[in-house]
């Protein structure tokens, strides 16, 4: 929500190329995140239901103030390359093909930095033990820090990928919230690819059962989806044991 | 920070509620301010709403962030049976609480083996689509209009006052009760080290699956009484809006002390209930200050009045 407004004055009131605006609007969701992590997540991290509490709140205070400050109206923005491209009779939107492919090209970024940088590697020991990587010299607090950040700046660049073809609107972050939930479920947590293949998956599902019963349902589906993965293997498609 | 509480802390509480009491059986006969009256009933039923939120996730410390979704189940099972069974209030009560404890059941029997993130993740998924169903099935829940003209238990304002109350210290009494029980034992223990309790032998998921169920069923008895009482159920009862009035009250009253959401929902709802024309920042102000108190003095109000009696 905040890298979509953040997209929307940059682009409508400020006049900046796109380019120049997902990096902007990346790192100003950038600050915010990792402020938040310092100020709140840090405070309150030794009680989940603390942290639940604290993190959804935040969610919903940003929520109200944005609405106070700018309205309820729904805003558009014009696409950022018009036109289609026919391929064999398939025709795309250029909008949407230009999102598929810098969100790859993301995604692929993403996977090399896990599985082969140096900081990869810590952040996959803070996941599997905080005591041992703390004693092993890492430094645990800023590992956490700069996932938070990075975690909001993905969010962003994905906001502003997407934001032509949404409307934008306060509360606009609760469907995807709840629809990268039902992914990460689906596909297991801590596994990209198996989020990947996921969400193709539920893509799917998603506008099929939108263009059969309704997209009133959709929603629902999403919710049958996540209860049924939880009955017959809770640990996701591609997951490692949770229990 | 539990709140075990020692001998002398449960006649401190003891003397406390009996006086808070016998004030409100006076009420009605002191005062001839209507709405003060409808106030206080409602301040009773979200002490209910907020007590079987924390029993849920104060004492067991699973956080239920669908707990509107409950209330809703239990208002709109009452508006239907009354609209469309033409049951009578004392049916439809009980019957709004059983169709929260069913759906709880299902909910918990999947998401609270594992582990505590998907129950958050699932409570949330589970009152956001309830409500955008209830908007995007008018034909059935009348959409953003809601539910119109249902019976009441009775018209009296001052009737309604002490069932209301009688309500209220009906259901405390009982949440209570479970709380000072063997269950509650066990719950406080899940809370502090789940392993710990597997491996005393304390079937973990049996007692968190009932304490979720309990903590449903109360919600969808407060639903009910909500809609007979007002005579309307919208979709906002399912809003997060709802569930984030109920943490504002349990946090800011003492989360894990059943008393406390009670005095945390009387402050809260007089509040709201006196500022309307604050009403446009009513949210950002309840999450703000939500956030603060989490943040700040996760204790709440009653730990710092009765110090000796809560930890």
């Amino acid at each position: 929500m905040l890298g979509c407004f953040a997209t929307y004055f940059m682009l409508t009131k400020a006049n900046l190329s796109p380019i120049l605006v997902l990096f902007l609007s990346a790192l100003v969701v950038f600050t915010i995140a990792i402020s938040f992590e310092k100020l709140v997540i840090r405070r309150t991290k030794t009680d989940l239901m603390r942290v639940s509490v604290a993190t959804f709140s935040v969610a919903l205070f940003l929520e109200e103030a944005v609405r106070i400050k700018w309205g309820k109206i729904y805003r558009t923005i014009p696409s950022y390359i018009k036109g289609t491209f026919d391929f064999h009779g398939i025709v795309f939107d250029n909008q949407r093909l230009v999102a598929f492919f810098f969100s790859v090209l993301i995604i692929i970024g993403l996977v090399l930095c896990i599985k082969k940088g140096r900081f990869g590697r810590a952040i996959r020991m803070v996941q599997q033990d905080k005591e041992m990587a703390s004693l092993l010299g890492i430094n645990v607090e800023l590992v956490d820090l700069v996932v938070f950040g990075v975690a909001g700046m993905l969010a962003s660049a994905a906001a502003t990928l997407l934001s032509p073809l949404y409307m934008i609107y306060p509360s606009m972050g609760w469907p995807p919230l709840l629809k990268s939930f039902a992914i990460v479920i689906l596909g297991g947590m801590g596994s990209v690819g198996g989020t990947i293949f996921a969400s193709f998956i539920f893509g799917i599902v998603e506008i099929a059962t939108a263009f059969f019963f309704g997209s009133q349902w959709a929603y629902g589906v999403v919710f049958l989806i996540i209860i049924i993965i939880l009955l017959i293997r809770p640990k996701g498609i591609f997951g490692k044991d949770i229990f | 920070m539990r709140s075990v509480i020692h001998k002398r802390g449960w006649k401190i509480n003891q003397f406390a509620s009996l006086f808070y009491l016998t004030l409100l059986i006076l009420v009605p006969f002191v005062v001839r301010d209507n709405f003060l009256i409808h106030v206080i009933i409602l301040a009773n039923f979200y002490a209910v709403l907020s007590a079987s939120w924390d029993i849920c996730s104060g004492y067991l410390g699973e956080v239920n962030l669908g707990h509107a979704a409950f209330f809703g189940l239990g208002a709109y099972t009452a508006a239907f049976s009354d609209q469309w069974f033409k049951l009578s209030p004392w049916l439809g009560l009980p019957l709004g609480g059983g169709v929260a404890c069913l759906f709880s059941l299902a909910i918990g029997f999947t998401s609270l083996t594992l582990k505590r993130d998907y129950f958050v993740i699932v409570t949330i998924a589970f009152s956001q689509i309830l409500w955008t169903i209830a908007i995007t099935w008018a034909s059935a829940t009348g959409g953003e209009e809601g539910i119109r003209h249902i019976a009441n238990f009775t018209s009296d304002l001052t009737f309604n006052y002490f069932l209301a109350l009688a309500f209220m210290v009906l259901c405390i009494f009982v949440l209570y009760t479970i709380v000072k029980s063997r269950l509650g034992r066990a719950l406080l223990a899940i809370h502090e080290d789940e392993y710990a309790c597997k491996a005393v032998g304390i079937n973990t998921s049996f007692y968190k699956v009932v304490t979720f169920a309990i903590s449903s069923f109360f919600a969808g008895l407060v639903g009910s009484c909500y809609a007979y009482y007002l005579g309307i159920v919208t979709p906002e009862t399912f809003s997060l809006g709802l569930t984030f009035t109920v943490m504002t009250m349990t946090f800011v009253g003492g989360s894990g002390t059943i008393f406390g959401p009670i005095i945390g929902a009387y402050i809260i709802t007089f509040l709201a209930q006196y500022l309307y024309f604050f009403k446009e920042y009513r949210l950002i102000t309840q999450t703000g200050a939500l956030l603060l108190i989490v943040v700040l003095f996760p204790g709440g109000l009653i730990r710092l009045v009765f110090k000796s009696a809560y930890r």
